[in-house]
């Protein structure tokens, strides 16, 4: 029997977890086993597990970890797809399924006919969250799996994440915040396994482009994603957002690319692959990449 | 704000959107690629009570395809 944890979500934001490639080489490698092999015996102790897949760093590493455990036949990663879904990030998903040997599930997910969705208040992560975990709990139990799982991590329960409440009304567990796994020890840990996900940003959903109060919309996701596509294909590989404020595109880049392209000519090359997605202005946040910079605009967190 | 940020070399139209400003250049796209010229940008913008501060670059503005969004 897994204890269930005492408390996974952190309502405010303390700090920004701000982890680095860097930091990696910093973390000793036997305490890093111990945890791996801590989180396979809990999935041992759990017998079949449902895991919440996105493909991002911290659901691959704890699928790869998941069918390690308990063998394909006793997993099944479930990739929720939506408008606010990146199709990159799908296709990663899809490949490391493929080459991790994964069982892969896809559903819809219908987030966007909810109005409380739509109308994006600040609290949009739980109904998105809310519509994923129900369907999620359904096949679990269709499949005679034992748990849900997400891929939350320790860092994470510092942030504000109002979808944490939606995974705690279902029972979601979230075994690598529970095992006080932290981002970067994920990206070491995934390093190790070679999972390619170890060095890729982190890329939550579309939605978060959007201020809050600014209708989640099709149209303006896909101008978003298109955006960032074009941004991507221009080089760019670091943390990226291309914030939606109406007609104006904001890009954060990571602070080590920063200087990169305000050089007034390739700054030039980025509004134009901004514009041809659509938006009729851009700018260049002179702070770089904040993860959820729009909180701080909204008020939800300093 | 203006009259700081000119003294730096950086001739510009300023927005202020809630707790966001914007810099519009006037003329030359101001080379804040420099991390000095950016941060003192930064900590004017800042110590003015604005979270947000980013650099406009401008375009050509005959190009018809632009999509005029406004948050509803």
């Amino acid at each position: 029997m897994i204890p269930a944890p005492t408390r996974l979500a952190g309502e405010r934001v303390a700090t920004v977890c701000t982890e680095t490639l860097g930091d990696l080489a910093k973390l000793p490698t036997a305490e890093l086993l111990a945890r791996e092999a801590g989180l396979m015996s809990w999935f041992r102790d759990a017998g079949s597990a449902l895991i919440g897949f996105s493909g991002g760093v911290d659901s691959a590493y704890l699928a790869c970890v998941a069918v390690d455990a308990l063998g394909a036949d006793r997993v099944l990663a479930v990739i929720g797809r939506s408008p606010s879904y990146p199709m990159e990030q799908w296709e990663r998903a899809r490949q490391i399924a493929e080459r991790f040997a994964i069982p892969v599930l896809e559903i819809e997910t219908h987030e966007m006919a909810d109005p409380e969705y739509a109308a994006n208040p600040t609290n949009r992560c739980y109904f998105c969250k809310n519509e994923l975990w129900s369907l999620l709990v359904q096949v679990a139990s269709a499949r005679k799996l034992a748990l849900v799982c997400d891929g939350t991590n320790a860092d994470d329960l510092t942030d504000y994440r109002p979808g944490a409440r939606a995974a705690m009304e279902r029972n979601v567990r979230s075994p690598l915040a529970e095992l006080r796994l932290t981002k970067s020890e994920i990206r070491a840990l995934s390093q190790r396994r070679d999972i390619p996900t170890w060095s890729v940003p982190s890329s939550p959903c579309l939605s978060s482009r959007l201020p809050y109060g600014t209708a989640v919309t099709m149209e303006r996701l896909a101008q978003v994603e298109r955006a960032e596509r074009a941004l991507r294909n221009l080089g760019i590989q670091g943390d990226l957002r291309v914030r939606h404020h109406g007609d104006l595109a904001r890009i954060e880049l990571g602070k080590d690319e920063l200087s990169h392209w305000l050089l007034p000519a390739r700054a030039g090359l980025l509004q134009h692959a901004v514009r041809s997605s659509g938006y009729a202005r851009v700018a260049i946040d002179l702070r770089g990449f904040r993860s959820g910079s729009l909180n701080v605009l909204e008020g939800v967190r300093d | 704000l203006t009259v700081h940020l000119t003294a730096l070399g950086v001739h510009a139209r300023l927005e202020a959107h809630d707790r966001q400003l914007v810099v519009v250049p006037l003329n030359a796209v101001p080379d804040l690629a420099d991390p000095v010229l950016r941060a003192a940008v930064v900590d004017l913008a800042r110590s003015a009570g604005f979270s947000h501060v980013s650099l406009e670059i401008p375009g050509d503005e005959d190009d018809a395809t632009l999509h005029r969004d406004q948050p509803s």
